[in-house]
């Protein structure tokens, strides 16, 4: 079942991993040890890969994940990949309000976006994530990002390769 | 003008050129939501009443289980469509078949469903790689 993605032209397997988690040193890295005998084998390569990011690919990657609560557009693969995370989010006015000011106080504090693994998250649950998260400090708070970061290349991985 | 000729998979379409509908049709173009025929209506659709009738619903994209449950019922019809044409269920074609079945469905538009990826990975019974990758061979 991993046959395509073992002998998939280097730039079709690097356009779907980037869709997974836009770092390019993390996708190459996952391209470059094809071919692999099974999924798991992906998913641990990947795993590993991902501990590796440094703090520029980290802020790279972020820039490609909408807002929690806005909804990604378009047709891309990463587009498809957000709004399934996301779409255990409520939309209901007081929710998206919530969110916004959130994500609002978060960008102040931070100076990046809110980043969560959303997948199965209620709406509620990502608010009451992100309010510890404003208590973390800076230093924390990377190494948190950078785990969510982790956790979404990793589901994404799976649902890419998986039948 | 003359009526549309009656099908049975789809209940009274919508009519674009409606006073109403038409002067909505590019503010839903803007919020990306779109109409519905009154029949299709879920209950997050927003129903519009002209002279106290019903004349369409509007399905904005923010209300993902009305629109992506619809949105699969298309695509799906495409699908059950296609295997009817090649006399075969989807899953069963060879691996050329395949490719061949992911560059029709692309000419018919069955990428712009929402899931759509995963949607036709499924009826394929491939992953969702493997119809990118066919989408890439197609020359887009």
């Amino acid at each position: 079942m991993l046959d395509d993605f073992n002998s998939a032209p280097s730039a079709v397997a690097t356009s779907a991993l980037l869709a997974c988690c836009d770092a390019p040193a993390w996708a190459a890295a996952v391209r470059d040890q094809r071919p692999y005998p099974d999924l798991e084998s992906v998913l641990d390569v990947a795993d590993k890969a991902a501990r590796e990011l440094t703090a520029a690919d980290v802020d790279r990657a972020l820039a490609a994940h909408p807002r929690i609560g806005e909804r990604a557009e378009g047709r891309g693969t990463d587009a498809e990949f957000s709004r399934e995370e996301q779409s255990g989010v409520s939309t209901d006015t007081d929710t998206r309000a919530a969110l916004h000011d959130g994500n609002h106080a978060y960008e102040q504090r931070f100076g990046r976006v809110f980043l969560i693994c959303a997948t199965g998250l209620s709406a509620e649950e990502i608010l009451a994530a992100l309010r510890e998260r404003l208590e973390n400090d800076e230093p924390t708070e990377a190494a948190v990002v950078a785990e969510e970061l982790r956790k979404i290349a990793l589901l994404r991985l799976r649902k890419l390769l998986a039948r | 003008m003359a009526e549309q000729q009656a099908r049975p998979n789809e209940t009274a379409a919508v009519d674009p050129d409606h006073p109403l509908l038409s002067a909505l049709q590019p503010l839903l173009e803007r919020v990306q939501g779109r109409f519905v025929a009154p029949d299709d209506m879920g209950p997050a659709d927003v129903p519009l009443v002209w002279d106290g009738e019903v004349v369409a619903g509007v399905r904005l994209p923010s209300s993902p289980p009305a629109a992506a449950s619809e949105a699969v019922g298309d695509l799906g019809r495409l699908l059950e469509d296609l295997a009817d044409e090649l006399g075969v269920p989807l899953s069963q074609l060879a691996r050329a078949e395949k490719q061949r079945a992911v560059r029709l469905l692309e000419e018919r538009g069955a990428f712009t469903y929402r899931k759509s990826a995963e949607t036709v990975a499924e009826a394929l019974g491939v992953s969702r790689f493997t119809v990118y990758n066919y989408l890439n061979r197609t020359g887009s």
